[in-house]
């Protein structure tokens, strides 16, 4: 990479003007190695989560780490959506939430796809979260859905993509 | 992504690294360090904008051995990782942090991820959430350890994020 090229390009971002259950990354290029999102704000639900390509027919499997501020924990998991945020979080908070989620050879048709997650609530909980959607399809669109209660006004999410 | 500065520590160390100045005409900051320091489990921590405030954080830390869980609401810093770089010879440890919306009006947090390298069992993964009680944006960004100095060779490097606009459906 050149000095003063930029290896990340921003490809999408939203700021929630109201309380959303569910935003879409979609049509997103094939063009970059990886991808990055980025979400800031609020998540009043305990098992926000996303769902890559519309598929809620495979079993996305996830590992969890997780704080507290006084105890660990770690599991694993599985269902038909992957685990945004750890779903042991218990993120109920209006602001403050910050996670990293990195999505790896995200075009590639020859792998299963695997994403990993940082971030935390200072409230309540630092967690990493690696997750493996079971296709070899490339990725073309996210849904992210907060589950029983929305994401909350004034929240980010923004897309990255991130060259070799 | 684009290099807003990098610093490499010379001979005789130093006692900090310290970004001032900060543009902002960017969204988000990344900032990747590789730290050595004179000191054994040291602990890196950065400030913004000299503030010594006391600051909020969520901390999960594996030592090769076990994983502790803590948290801090009086620190005037916002912990980085732990140092193991002194029990190695020529071995450097290594952590990002990102810092979302540094110009908005809102508090500022950060995400962080640290590593340490140590030739022996005992080697630090450390991941932080954190809150500093500052509301203007970030214009300076310090990064500096509770031991000895930050040795020679050790590199600090910030980079400005942009976002984009649009291409998001919401519902």
């Amino acid at each position: 990479m050149p000095a003063g090229v930029s290896a990340w390009t921003a490809l999408a971002n939203v700021t929630l003007a109201s309380p959303t259950s569910t935003v879409t990354f979609s049509s997103i290029s094939g063009a970059y190695r990886d991808l990055r999102v980025v979400f800031t704000g609020g998540i009043g639900s305990a098992n926000p989560s996303f769902v890559i390509n519309s598929d809620t027919s495979s079993t996305y499997l996830w590992t969890t780490l997780e704080g507290n501020g006084s105890a660990s924990a770690s599991a694993w998991n599985g269902n038909n959506y992957g685990s945004f945020a750890n779903n042991y979080i218990i993120g109920y908070d209006s602001s403050g939430i910050v996670i990293a989620m990195d999505i790896l050879d995200y075009a590639a048709t020859d792998k299963h796809k695997t994403i990993l997650s940082r971030g935390g609530n200072i409230n309540r909980t630092v967690n990493a979260v690696i997750n493996r959607w079971p296709s070899t399809s490339a990725i073309t669109s996210i849904q992210f859905r907060s589950d029983a209660t929305n994401f909350t006004t004034g929240s980010t999410f923004a897309l990255y993509g991130v060259s070799a | 992504m684009q290099l807003i500065s990098t610093t490499t520590v010379g001979a005789g160390g130093t006692a900090n690294i310290t970004f001032s100045s900060i543009p902002q005409t960017y969204t988000d900051l990344y900032l990747l360090v590789n730290i050595r320091s004179g000191s054994n489990n040291d602990v890196l921590f950065m400030r913004i904008n000299g503030d010594t405030s006391a600051t909020t954080s969520m901390i999960i830390e594996g030592n090769g051995s076990s994983a502790a869980a803590n948290s801090s609401t009086t620190n005037t810093f916002v912990r980085f990782g732990t140092i193991t770089s002194a029990a190695s010879a020529s071995t450097f440890s290594s952590g990002m942090a990102y810092l979302p919306n540094y110009t908005g009006s809102a508090q500022k947090t950060v995400s962080s991820d640290y590593v340490s390298e140590n030739n022996g069992t005992t080697a630090y993964q450390t991941i932080v959430a954190g809150r500093f009680p500052i509301t203007a944006a970030i214009t300076s960004l310090l990064i500096s350890n509770t031991g000895s100095s930050l040795a020679e060779h050790s590199t600090a490097s910030l980079y400005g994020i942009l976002k984009g606009s649009g291409g998001a459906t919401v519902s």
